[in-house]
């Protein structure tokens, strides 16, 4: 029987290991000196073995570390551990120091971060570059790019993508994410598209920008891949110039997403799939806008399932929207729920949301194993069924029946992570009595990105209130400023004063505010 | 079958009835049920794990039996956020810190891989951007390096100051 730790000591090193990689490298490092049991567990090989030379400002943003930690990595920790490392992530500004600093003999992956045009090029073409030496040993590969410095971009993306496998012959694994903005992504449709052949690629993480670029893809240039996880900005079938039909004999793995809507569902996603006869796993994250019926598990039964016999899992988060031309009849949640035994999970869910002004229905439909992936979550409206989702870092509210302040307080604690929040909704508050309220204040701690499109003034006021609503102490807030001032009474409303500042909007004169 | 129970008995000899289910959320009674055949019946023991501890364990396995599976380790770097603790496990987790450190030990050994990631965590969350004397104090960790040792080290967080 082992005795009760009743100090951090008393723990095994294994657990002092584990709770050390739950912290970023610089906290980690600054354990150094404590004692000598903490400086070995510091340079053990778990934790040296992997790491991120930068930090993360949100979810998406990275920073890099600050000049003096640098200098302590560079000059003092990095040439102790070197030959630790098997797999480093860096921010490009700082990139440099970092590989000239030691050699990294045992180093086989990297993911370089913040990526600029010109600095990348050079690393991966020019024959000095300092990463030459590794080009034989890296065979898996992370690049992420600036989002800031992309508009004139785009263009280089297919340069770029061929030059990393110029560079990195014996490459197997390519995480190759251009941007979080849809229409800023690689693309393959140039009049003179890359010759790339590899057979030694078997893991794919990529955006593109349309369905062919994705159909570049599996053209069999990479005849061994085995998973391809794609994030294609349009799919249409208005456009296609590749229509390969080949089988996919070797892909087990295949995840698609797509936010915008498509209506080529049926023409093009579903003939892709049928071609992946061996597919074990799939993930389907999309929009569909569809002529008659939803996407529910019948749909998913008949025209998927049914012809992937090897298929282990299927996890979906799927929107689909119909036009309303008979409003008796159409389906009820209970309807799209029974169609979901159909998948062979018995844990998925369904919404369903009629907007009888725009004559439009909505399903939402998804299956439980991808609730904790999911990182976004559309169409939120008043129908959303509560549920924790901690791992979603953006969300969007429309609808066009008004969001109480209920709803607001539904909505954060479900979703308690969140840093991006969008609404749309014209209708005004019925229960908007007055500032007064018995119900708890909504909380979003954690708040970075706070969008009003098309947004009546209540939802501002909502936000601004900060009786009903408490906000992080920094965030940035996109709104018309004619709404911003009527709501704030021209920026002299006490009661709107603590969150206004919060997003940078002082107030002209303080004393009217006591 | 569900509300079907087994027998579990802590190390200072108190017996609990848990859900199948629920008990299934450790691998090791998992394992034992399944892979050693282990009757049903039979009092399972918990020879690392006294019977407050257990209680805790319980009660958090309870609490997050219908969780979704936690999303698949990928290969790419991802930020390590040690804020991502729901509002009921920081509750739950407002205990002594030898409390803590026991039920880290607890679902190491019964490998419940959720409970195991929050608990430490919420150590990690006592480090993070705490000074090297702060942190001493926090877990009351003793200096034992040699006044040569301390002297280099000394030199060096001077140098990394001074750059």
């Amino acid at each position: 029987m082992t005795s009760s730790p009743s100090q951090f000591f008393d723990l095994p090193d294994e657990i002092l290991l584990i709770i050390l990689t739950k912290l970023n490298i610089i906290d980690v490092f600054n354990l150094k000196g404590l004692n000598r049991r903490i400086d070995n567990i510091v340079y053990d090989e778990v934790i040296a073995r992997n790491l991120t030379l930068f930090k993360y400002w949100s979810y998406d943003v990275i920073c890099k570390l600050d000049n003096e930690l640098l200098d302590l990595f560079c000059l003092k920790i990095l040439p102790e551990i070197h030959y630790k490392i098997q797999s480093l992530n860096v921010e490009i500004s700082s990139m440099k120091r970092i590989f000239l600093s030691t050699t990294y003999p045992n180093l086989y992956k990297l993911g370089v971060y913040n990526v600029d045009k010109n600095t990348t090029l050079f690393l991966l073409r020019d024959n000095n570059s300092y990463l030459n030496i590794y080009k034989n040993q890296i065979t898996s590969f992370i690049i992420r790019f600036n989002n800031k410095s992309q508009r004139s971009f785009s263009d280089q993306l297919p340069v770029i993508f061929t030059s990393i496998f110029e560079m990195f012959t014996n490459l197997d694994y390519l995480n190759f994410i251009a941007n979080s903005i849809d229409h800023q992504q690689l693309s393959f449709e140039i009049s003179s598209p890359p010759s790339i052949v590899s057979a030694n690629v078997l893991k794919l993480i990529i955006n593109v920008d349309s369905f062919n670029d994705c159909l570049y893809v599996l053209d069999g240039r990479f005849e061994n891949l085995h998973t391809l996880c794609i994030r294609i900005s349009r799919i249409h079938s208005d456009e296609i110039i590749r229509n390969n039909k080949e089988i996919l004999f070797n892909l087990k793995y295949f995840s698609l997403t797509s936010d915008a809507g498509t209506i080529a569902y049926d023409e093009l996603v579903v003939p892709l799939i049928h071609r992946m006869l061996n597919l074990e796993k799939l993930r389907l994250f999309l929009v569909v806008v569809h002529k008659e019926t939803f996407i529910d598990g019948n749909n998913l039964k008949y025209n998927i399932i049914n012809y992937l016999l090897h298929l282990k899992q299927f996890g979906f988060n799927i929107h689909s929207f119909i036009p309303i031309d008979n409003p008796n009849d159409l389906p009820s949640n209970e309807d799209i729920r029974q169609t979901l035994k159909n998948v062979g999970n018995n844990y998925s869910f369904c919404c369903i949301n009629y907007y009888p002004e725009s004559r439009m229905g909505h399903c939402n439909i998804y299956s439980y194993s991808c609730s904790n992936e999911m990182k976004f979550y559309y169409n939120v409206t008043n129908n959303f069924q509560s549920g924790i989702y901690k791992f979603v870092r953006k969300i969007s509210l429309c609808d066009e029946y008004p969001f109480e302040h209920e709803f607001f307080i539904r909505i954060s604690q479900s979703f308690p992570f969140v840093e991006s929040l969008s609404l749309t909704n014209q209708k005004p508050q019925n229960e908007k009595k007055n500032e007064e309220t018995n119900l708890p204040i909504a909380q979003f701690c954690h708040l970075t990105r706070l969008n009003f499109d098309d947004a009546h003034d209540d939802y501002i006021e909502q936000f601004l209130l900060d009786r009903k609503t408490c906000l992080s102490n920094n965030f940035l807030i996109t709104v018309e400023y004619y709404q911003l001032q009527r709501v704030t009474f021209n920026f002299t409303r006490a009661s709107t004063k603590n969150n206004c500042e919060k997003c940078g909007y002082k107030y002209y004169n303080d004393a009217l505010n006591v | 079958m569900a509300g079907h129970k087994i027998k579990l008995q802590s190390n200072d000899g108190d017996i609990f009835d848990v859900e199948v289910e629920i008990a299934k959320l450790s691998i090791t009674i998992k394992t034992m049920l399944e892979d050693l055949s282990m009757n049903e019946e039979e009092i399972i023991p918990l020879p690392n794990i006294n019977s407050a501890i257990f209680k805790k364990v319980i009660q958090w396995t309870t609490h997050h039996k219908d969780d979704p599976p936690l999303p698949p380790e990928d290969d790419e770097n991802r930020e390590k956020n040690t804020n991502d603790i729901s509002s009921w496990d920081q509750e739950f987790l407002k205990v002594d810190q030898g409390t803590l450190f026991e039920l880290i030990l607890a679902a190491n050994y019964l490998d419940i891989k959720g409970l195991l990631d929050v608990t430490c965590t919420s150590v990690a969350n006592m480090i993070k951007g705490k000074t090297s004397e702060e942190i001493r104090q926090t877990f009351n960790i003793k200096n034992d390096f040699t006044p040569q040792e301390e002297e280099q080290i000394k030199k060096e967080n001077e140098w990394c100051e001074n750059k």
